[in-house]
């Protein structure tokens, strides 16, 4: 787990490779946060936070000195999760193009699971363009939806004062609604 | 809403297809579907689902033969290689652990991907409280029901194995109705990370909730907790619970670990004596416990405790799991435990069971001598452990009465546990004192012991070494005085101890009462000798009760005071029932044996049966010979006062033979037996007297008198009897005038106290009454 601040400063640096690595990394952890997540808003609440901060702890008592401030991870792991979503949904269109007779009954979920994966497809595009353009409007997004942060908790993690990440998170919603096409499904 | 919109909505995410999509497929994956192949197992269905784990019932998939297993699976503990590594070896250990309550583990191993598995002896029943609660229990019921599980981590306990995790849950009650303990170990082998997930509210002891690595006592306040659960079952008839009972729970769950019960064979003992309406220890004013009355008591006058086989293994199933506390290298904990395996399975046990206490003691004796040579090829790597079970070893040679193997063992001890300890360490202290008291009794010895307890004392306060250490040195120093005859320096430092004795530990309180007992009584102080051996007599029978070896021995001092006080049949019926005792206990070579056989001779010669005395002292004379050598003042005085019943008798040629013996054993050592010369010279001064030696009788007298004199206070029984004889004597030579004047002075000086020279007393009072 050492290595995991090498890869950081790799991924950080634009090394895709570096950051596939760091989400297989946090794929177990952030999946059992994301189960935890996924429970506290069927009991209408959410969550998200304390679970990503326990995430947080464990990987600092690993000594993943790198990870810097639990702030910072807590963007991170936005990040990490939608990578981890946007792969899920890559498998699910594969596979549905791939062994398409096998499919031929699809149940009522599997429909409104496909219809998510291509609109995520298409939000995940759309990311691309929104951080080439500005990079704090889609931290603002990924902590936002997908760390599942609250608006204090995103101001705190990116830097910024409340009125700023209210107006960015604001801007980015704008934008996307211009980017997005959801992929065909 | 726009698809977007919805992504875009806070939380929305979490709750949406694609993510219960993904979480589906990811846990899922790692349960295991009924039909399912795992290992030689197929799943048939799930039976329980716990914090960390479900346990699935499976079968032989294998066509070996037929066999239904519960598997524990364990989906989200995934092992890295060198835990699996370990797993494996430990898993080893676990199969190996064969007991009737206790659910075997069978097999086990780990998927592919590296999730640990276990299948265990399946048993179908209901966990035990709530069994005892529909079958509505009495609490005697509920308490056999229990015994076999303690019995059960007893047994896992002396193979250095604890369970960390028992709760009613983990014990269920197959259909025959026998409880059985399920998952021994398992929590041990889970990674430190999962370990405090695997605690249940209610059941995980003080300690392990604070974060410490569970060991012997954690076990205990388990069990302890699962009583109360099992008795307090919420049902239609909860047990009435006896007061004892109640105070056994209360002391297995004491919360500090120090003051429960040290094993769980002591548990499972305590708990026998509720079921047999006997006193139970949990009860008693004092919160030390007995393992460590055992270890610390020693023997005064060499009358010690005989481990039980059972409660050496616990002693180093204890230490043992100590050590692995301190250490935190698994490599190390798993290579002592198989050594200290090897050594108390192959070497120490062979032929006997460890849990059948009441062995024969000198079977139990040759085993420790034979398993002492062993330590050294079998414990060579782990010095520490070696140097503790050299410790063990000793103590139970010197209550065993194999002094000199106990030496040897102890001075091995010292040289181990100061190497890997540093010679400051309490343990090695503790050692040195160990060795000091529980050591020969050889004369060269004695000479030094002094010089040596002085030296350790030293080194105990610049170590910064506990009070109650300290003071159980204090008391070998007096006994060292004792030991060679100075009375009034033993009689002096025991008394500065009374002092500051209120603080001690009881042993050490009783310690002193019987040690300044035995020296009042050599100083004439039989009243308060009396009075110190009743207290010692009461603290031991309190602590140990009172058939315990160490309250025998304060039966020593008590008899010592009563014939001071010349209340000799007394002092015979205290003797009689002693020796009963003792030698039922430790056999005829003993050295307290022999102490009561000489005590008993003496007391019944002066009690006016000299015949029986006589024989009582000749067979006590020729067993000292043989253990200690003709030149000990304890054999001297053995042959000295044989000769005093045979002069008592009128064999006067016997009695001369006798003294002879007794003469050339003091004349080899002068120096150091004050005591034991001076009372040699008083027979051969009552042999001249008793043979009408006219001219030899008063000069005896005169250097018996010599003797005595530096040795007693001026108006002790002892010089005034010698100088009773010495009128006697002037008289026979017919120096009436002077030897009236010397009787007369006697007489007065002992008042009515009866003396063992009872006959001498008559025969003044005679004489002078005649003129």
């Amino acid at each position: 787990m050492g290595d995991i601040t090498l890869l950081l400063q790799q991924a950080r640096s634009g090394d895709d490779a570096a950051w596939q690595r760091v989400v297989a990394l946090l794929y177990d952890d952030l999946l059992r946060l994301a189960r935890g997540a996924s429970a506290s808003c069927r009991q209408g609440t959410l969550n998200a936070t304390a679970l990503v901060h326990e995430c947080y702890l464990r990987l600092s008592r690993k000594g993943a000195d790198a990870v810097g401030s639990r702030a910072h991870f807590l963007a991170l792991a936005g990040r990490a999760m939608r990578q981890i979503l946007v792969n899920h949904a890559r498998d699910r269109c594969a596979g549905k193009r791939g062994g398409g007779a096998a499919h031929t009954t699809l149940d009522h979920l599997d429909l409104a699971t496909n219809q998510e994966a291509g609109d995520l497809l298409g939000l995940d595009a759309a990311m691309h363009q929104l951080a080439r353009e500005d990079e704090r409007l889609a931290q603002v997004v990924d902590c936002r939806v997908f760390a599942g942060l609250t608006e204090a908790e995103t101001a705190e993690a990116l830097d910024l004062s409340l009125r700023t990440t209210q107006r960015l998170w604001l801007q980015a919603r704008e934008r996307l609604q211009a980017y997005f096409t959801p992929a065909e499904t | 809403m726009s698809p977007l919109d919805r992504l875009l909505e806070p939380g929305q995410l979490f709750q949406g297809a694609l993510m219960q999509s993904l979480l589906r497929e990811h846990f899922e994956s790692t349960e295991l579907p009924p039909g399912g192949r795992l290992g030689p197992f197929r799943i048939v269905r799930e039976l329980d689902r716990g914090g960390m784990s479900i346990v699935y019932l499976a079968s032989r998939a294998d066509g070996e033969y037929e066999q239904e297993v519960a598997i524990k699976w364990l989906p989200s503990g995934a092992l890295d290689a060198e835990r699996l590594d370990q797993f494996r070896r430990e898993r080893q250990i676990l199969a190996q652990l064969n007991h009737p309550h206790i659910a075997r583990l069978l097999d086990g191993g780990h998927s592919e991907d590296g999730h640990p598995w276990f299948a265990m002896e399946r048993v179908d029943g209901l966990p035990v409280d709530r069994y005892a609660a529909a079958a509505g229990l009495g609490w005697r019921e509920c308490v056999r029901l229990v015994l076999p599980v303690v019995e059960a981590v007893q047994f896992a306990h002396g193979r250095l194995l604890v369970h960390r995790d028992i709760k009613p849950g983990n014990v269920l009650v197959d259909n025959d109705g026998r409880a059985k303990l399920l998952d021994f170990g398992v929590a041990a082998l889970l990674s430190d990370a999962h370990a405090h997930h695997a605690f249940t509210p209610g059941f995980a002891s003080p300690e392990q909730l604070a974060g410490a690595p569970p060991d012997v006592a954690s076990d205990v306040w388990q069990l302890g907790r699962l009583l109360q659960a099992v008795l307090h079952a919420p049902g239609p008839a909860a047990p009435s619970v006896p007061r004892d009972l109640a105070a056994i729970v209360a002391r297995a769950t004491e919360p500090e670990s120090v003051r429960r019960y040290p094993t769980a064979s002591a548990l499972n003992a305590d708990l026998q004596r509720a079921l047999h309406y006997r006193p139970v220890t949990a009860r008693r004013a004092s919160p030390s416990h007995r393992l460590r009355l055992l270890a610390q008591a020693h023997p005064l006058m060499f009358i010690g405790t005989a481990l039980m086989c059972a409660a050496f293994v616990a002693v180093i199933a204890g230490f043992m799991l100590h050590l692995a506390r301190q250490r935190d290298l698994v490599e190390r904990e798993r290579a002592v435990a198989v050594a200290v395996n090897a050594f108390l399975n192959d070497d120490l046990l062979p032929g006997t069971d460890p849990l059948q206490s009441g062995s024969n003691d000198v079977s139990v004796s040759e085993l420790i001598a034979k398993a002492l040579d062993k330590v050294e090829t079998r414990l060579r790597d782990v010095p520490e452990v070696a140097g503790e079970v050299d410790l063990s070893l000793g103590r139970s040679l010197s209550n065993l009465g194999r002094l000199e193997l106990a030496q040897v063992a102890f001075e091995r001890a010292v040289r181990r546990l100061s190497t890997s300890l540093g010679g400051q360490h309490p343990r090695v202290l503790q050692a040195r004192l160990l060795a000091e008291s529980s050591g020969s009794i050889d004369v060269e010895h004695l000479q030094n012991r002094e010089r040596r307890l002085q030296a350790l004392r030293q080194d105990m306060l610049v170590a910064g070494a506990s009070a109650a250490l300290i003071a159980d040195t204090d008391n070998e120093l007096a006994r060292a005085a004792f030991l060679r005859d100075d009375s009034v320096l033993c009689e002096a430092r025991y008394t500065t101890l009374l002092a500051r004795l209120a603080e001690l530990p009881a042993s050490t309180q009783s310690d002193t009462y019987v040690g300044l007992s035995v020296c009042e009584s050599r100083r004439g102080h039989f009243d308060a000798a009396l009075e110190h051996a009743r207290l010692a007599h009461a603290l031991r029978a309190r602590d140990v009760g009172d058939s315990h070896p160490t309250t025998l021995e304060t039966g020593l001092a008590l008899e010592a005071a009563l014939v001071g006080l010349g209340r000799y049949s007394e002092a015979v019926e205290v003797l009689q029932d002693l020796d009963a005792k003792l030698l039922h206990r430790y056999g005829d070579r003993h050295p307290t044996t022999l102490t009561v056989a000489h005590e008993l001779g003496f007391a019944l010669t002066c009690a006016g049966r000299a015949v029986e005395g006589a024989t009582w002292l000749r067979s006590a004379a020729t067993m000292r010979a043989r253990t200690l050598g003709h030149d000990h003042p304890w054999y001297a005085m053995s042959e000295s006062v044989l000769a005093m019943a045979l002069i008592r008798e009128g064999q006067l040629s016997e009695a001369a033979d006798a003294l002879r013996e007794a003469e050339a054993a003091v004349l080899a050592h002068p120096d150091i037996n004050p005591y034991v010369r001076a009372i040699v010279l008083e027979n051969r001064a009552d042999l001249a007297l008793a043979e009408r030696d006219k001219r030899a009788a008063v000069a005896r007298f005169d250097a018996a008198l010599d003797a005595a004199t530096p040795l007693y206070p001026p108006d002790h029984p002892r010089l005034a009897v010698l100088r009773l004889g010495r009128g006697l004597a002037l008289v026979q030579s017919g120096e009436n005038g002077e030897g009236d004047l010397w009787l007369r002075q006697s007489l007065a000086t002992l008042g009515d106290r009866p003396d063992c020279r009872a006959n001498q007393i008559d025969e003044a009072r005679r004489l002078l009454s005649r003129r």
